[in-house]
């Protein structure tokens, strides 16, 4: 995006936010714009009480607070003025410096920015084991359709919606497209990942902007659907995690937050009424597999504690950043875990499969003119509420294909087994009893185990023959005590003895809860009767 | 709305009633025979000689049995045929039809192996997206015979609920709109059972008591299977709940009222069927749905009583015993079923 493309965005952005929440107080019976403005006060004022005092947010507190004091006495067009401030303020603050040139530049160094990431938050001390250039081109494993993908990329624009699992999703997927050649995607990316000045210099130029997920106001989450509606009218492939946040549990995604993939349909119809020559919007689903999970620890912690309530008690935390940023990375190094970026066949918006020539095809091979979805009596229409039914249509099909092209790696077979087993010697105890059944005195036979993982194995292949999960190619042609082996290394090496050890022939936890983080990635394949 | 060409695919009773509302209205219906001598019998007379005999029917009605030239130039189209052949309509429509086509369907039954419902096949043989269900207490007789009814449309999409309001309405006949449109449609498919069992019972001549007891005991179960399989349990209040079982469970004309009927009148099953020589759809719900309820863990006494009497060889008495010993639950089961009940 040169500098006209990005002004002329940015203007469009504004104006068409600010003409959009016009019509919504204007057709609407209960909202004015001094409760658009209130609402919006209020949830600022509100989210800033939280926030560690930096000398933005006493920017944004003296801004907000002069808005607070102002929007209830003045006249009706001040108002305007005042939300047409808000809109530019947002605007600036989502909008990345995204630079095209600069992109591949940036994509090749980003081993080294992993590097430079590790040396500015952690101690130098733990740093003395890496000396060596990180080798995360070799731990990356992409598969999928990328011919058929590249080409789309040439006839249309696109949206990729990738499952998310860790915070390194959008550096390993900004990765990933590189190594795919792949053109740059515009996303939104949390505003965490930019605190950093030297994280933000390359978030920016990986193609980010700005998410800040703690403003809930109608008003920024307009900016933010407009940012990426009118980038996508010009033609920028965009980027939207579906599920929202990271998952908590360790399944694959079970409902997906459908706000900013609906942003696809009314471009699709603003591009046919305009007759853009290449009007054509498609989803390109991305499942993303990692043998070991970051943050399994605090995920798990967080879905524990938001399910189980007063049940889950929450462990003592030894959480260690710098120790288990480390253990990570030193553990991909040594090739022993990989992470898979698996692509899925490309999807209209309405869930159709594309072919390998762009065309909208059923379920039996037979074409689809998707133009006609958005038509009346011949005429591309915009409608917000059959859009929305479509999007959820395309919901529930990005669900299937992130089941069906989930990975199934060692770590996760292993943790399924070794759970499954402990399971039934307490068939009585409740998830959260179950899940403090730690420790060398409750171990399980190892015999047993492999056993297990043996006939896990099998129904895998099955459900595997059937293209409802991919099993990791790497353990074809391993026997079930290799598969044991290699999760109980891999759980070693980045989670030291607490996933799982093996002491004179009984295996046993230190972490059940790690245990079923990783076991519930194989959850919903039906598989509870091994 | 402009007048327009509309699909009705189907030769049945309810296909030609629908037909008749459509080219009353001054839109011209398509309506597809599968047998072509229908066809031009139909065109000659104006009349469904075989299901809808003596009603003259409007002449905005053209028969064809070129289903390609129907779905070309119909943007709706009503499917109107059995359970037990419409996946392949369906699938030879999905030739034809584009995205911007409303299909609808007015089957009620459930395909066996799959336990997918008529409107959940459409989606899967055709490209068509905008899908509606119409179901309710719509006797075809009655309708073409221009008594006043009601029925339901529903559908996710409003377009498709609007556009069926204003094909269908007309001072006989009036047409809600509903967005639940499996409760809908599961509403029109378990119906069926109850009315089995009222017309057995009422052949037995067993009072009012007793079948009253029977039909709200089976809006219970009806309601209790639907929530289970993610419906609102509410909809089972409205006409394609409450409405259409209580005619089809006290009307002669119910086909599957008849075949239960029939049965309490000493008949056996097969004989029963023949007798009416139309599809009684209810007779393979009541299989199909045993399975699911027992896969589900849910208990459908009735339902059960009805299987175990129909294909379990059970005499009468014993199931109607068994029934009276079943443990009394609570009475107004949609309080308990609703997510905010203590």
């Amino acid at each position: 995006m040169n500098k006209d493309e990005k002004q002329h965005l940015l203007e469009n952005v504004e104006s068409r936010t600010f003409a959009e929440l016009k019509a919504s107080w204007q057709n609407s019976s209960s909202l004015t714009l001094e409760i658009l403005l209130n609402d919006a006060v209020y949830q600022e004022q509100e989210r800033l009480k939280t926030e560690k005092r930096t000398r933005e947010t006493a920017n944004q507190k003296s801004f907000w607070d002069k808005v607070s004091k102002q929007f209830h006495q003045v006249d009706e067009l001040t108002r305007e003025e005042l939300l047409k401030t808000i809109i530019q303020n947002y605007t600036q603050e989502i909008v990345g410096n995204f630079n095209p040139h600069l992109h591949s530049a940036v994509a090749r160094i980003v081993p080294w920015f992993l590097k430079i990431l590790l040396t500015r938050i952690t101690p130098a001390t733990f740093l003395k084991g890496i000396s060596s250039r990180l080798n995360l081109e070799e731990n990356l494993v992409i598969s999928g359709p990328l011919d058929t993908i590249r080409e789309l990329s040439k006839k249309g624009t696109l949206i990729l919606t990738p499952t998310h699992v860790s915070n390194l999703d959008s550096i390993v997927i900004g990765l990933g497209l590189y190594q795919s050649k792949l053109p740059p995607f515009t996303y939104g990316a949390g505003l965490n990942l930019f605190t950093n000045s030297v994280i933000a210099f390359f978030m920016n130029n990986l193609g980010a902007y700005k998410v800040d997920r703690r403003k809930k106001n109608s008003i920024y989450k307009s900016v933010l659907k407009n940012y990426a509606t009118l980038s996508m009218e010009m033609g920028k492939h965009n980027l939207f995690f579906p599920g929202g946040t990271r998952g908590r549990r360790g399944d694959v995604e079970q409902h997906l937050k459908l706000g900013l993939l609906g942003c696809g349909l009314p471009v699709f119809v603003h591009n046919l009424q305009t007759e853009k020559p290449n009007p054509d919007v498609f989803i390109i689903p991305c499942t993303l597999s990692y043998g070991l999970v970051l943050e399994a620890k605090s995920l798990i912690d967080e879905h524990l504690q938001e399910t189980g309530k007063a049940r889950y008690i929450r462990p003592h935390s030894d959480f260690n950043r710098p120790m288990r940023l480390l253990n990570f990375w030193k553990n991909l190094q040594s090739m022993h875990s990989k992470i898979h970026m698996h692509f899925g066949s490309p999807l209209d918006l309405f869930g159709n499969d594309v072919n390998t020539q762009g065309q909208s095809v059923d379920r039996f091979g037979r074409v689809i003119d998707r133009r006609k979805y958005v038509e009346n009596l011949g005429k591309a229409i915009q409608d917000a509420q059959r859009d929305q039914e479509y999007t959820r249509e395309l919901g529930r099909k990005l669900l299937t294909v992130f089941h069906r092209n989930n990975i199934a790696l060692a770590t996760n077979i292993t943790a399924y087994a070794a759970f499954t087993t402990l399971r039934e010697v307490w068939p009585h105890a409740d998830l959260y009893q179950f899940l403090r059944v730690e420790g060398e005195a409750h171990g399980v036979s190892e015999t047993l185990i492999i056993k297990n993982i043996d006939s896990l194995f099998k129904s895998l292949k099955n459900i595997a023959a059937r293209q409802e999960i991919i099993l990791d190619p790497a353990l074809n042609d391993l026997s079930s005590s290799e598969i044991f082996q290699i999760g109980i290394q891999h759980f070693r090496s980045f989670h030291n003895k607490e996933v799982l050890q093996v002491k004179n022939g009984l295996v046993f936890t230190k972490n059940m809860r790690l245990l079923y983080y990783y076991r519930n990635r194989l959850d919903h394949y039906g598989l509870e009767n091994l | 709305m402009s007048k327009e060409n509309i699909g009705i695919i189907g030769g049945g009773s309810f296909g030609s009633a629908l037909a008749d509302i459509i080219g009353n209205n001054g839109h011209t219906a398509w309506q597809w025979f599968r047998d072509p001598s229908q066809v031009q019998e139909f065109n000659k007379s104006h009349e469904n000689k075989k299901y809808l005999p003596s009603f003259p029917l409007s002449s905005n009605i053209i028969a064809s049995s070129d289903l390609q030239a129907i779905a070309s130039q119909c943007r709706i189209l009503f499917l109107c045929v059995p359970s037990r052949n419409f996946r392949e309509v369906a699938h030879e429509l999905g030739n034809w039809v584009k995205g911007d086509q409303i299909l609808i369907s007015t089957t009620k039954g459930i395909e066996a192996h799959s336990f997918l419902l008529m409107s959940q096949i459409l989606k899967e043989e055709t490209c068509c997206l905008k899908i509606g269900v119409l179901s309710g207490p719509n006797l075809a007789k009655e309708i073409v015979a221009h008594m006043p009814s009601g029925t339901v449309i529903a559908s996710k999409f409003r377009e498709v609920i609007e556009t069926v309001q204003q094909v269908l309405s007309c001072p006989y006949f009036r047409v809600y709109g509903n967005s639940d449109v499996y409760g809908v449609e599961l509403g029109g498919v378990l119906k069926n059972v109850y009315a089995l069992a009222t017309g057995l019972v009422t052949a037995l001549e067993m009072g009012d008591n007793t079948k009253g007891m029977l039909i709200t005991r089976g809006l219970a179960e009806m309601s209790r299977f639907a929530a289970k399989m993610g419906s609102n349990p509410l909809t089972f209040l409205g006409l394609a709940g409450v409405g259409d079982l209580v005619t089809t469970c006290s009307s002669n004309l119910s086909r599957n009222f008849r075949v239960g009927f029939a049965i309490g009148k000493g008949q056996k099953l097969e004989e029963a069927l023949n007798s009416i020589g139309e599809t009684a759809e209810g007779v393979n719900t009541v299989k199909i749905v045993k399975v699911k309820a027992e896969a589900l863990g849910i208990r459908l006494h009735i339902l059960e009583g009805l299987y175990a009497l129909l294909f379990g060889g059970k005499e009468l008495t014993e199931v109607l015993q068994e029934l009276m010993n079943v443990p009394q639950m609570e009475d107004v089961e949609f309080m308990t079923l609703l997510p905010n009940h203590n």
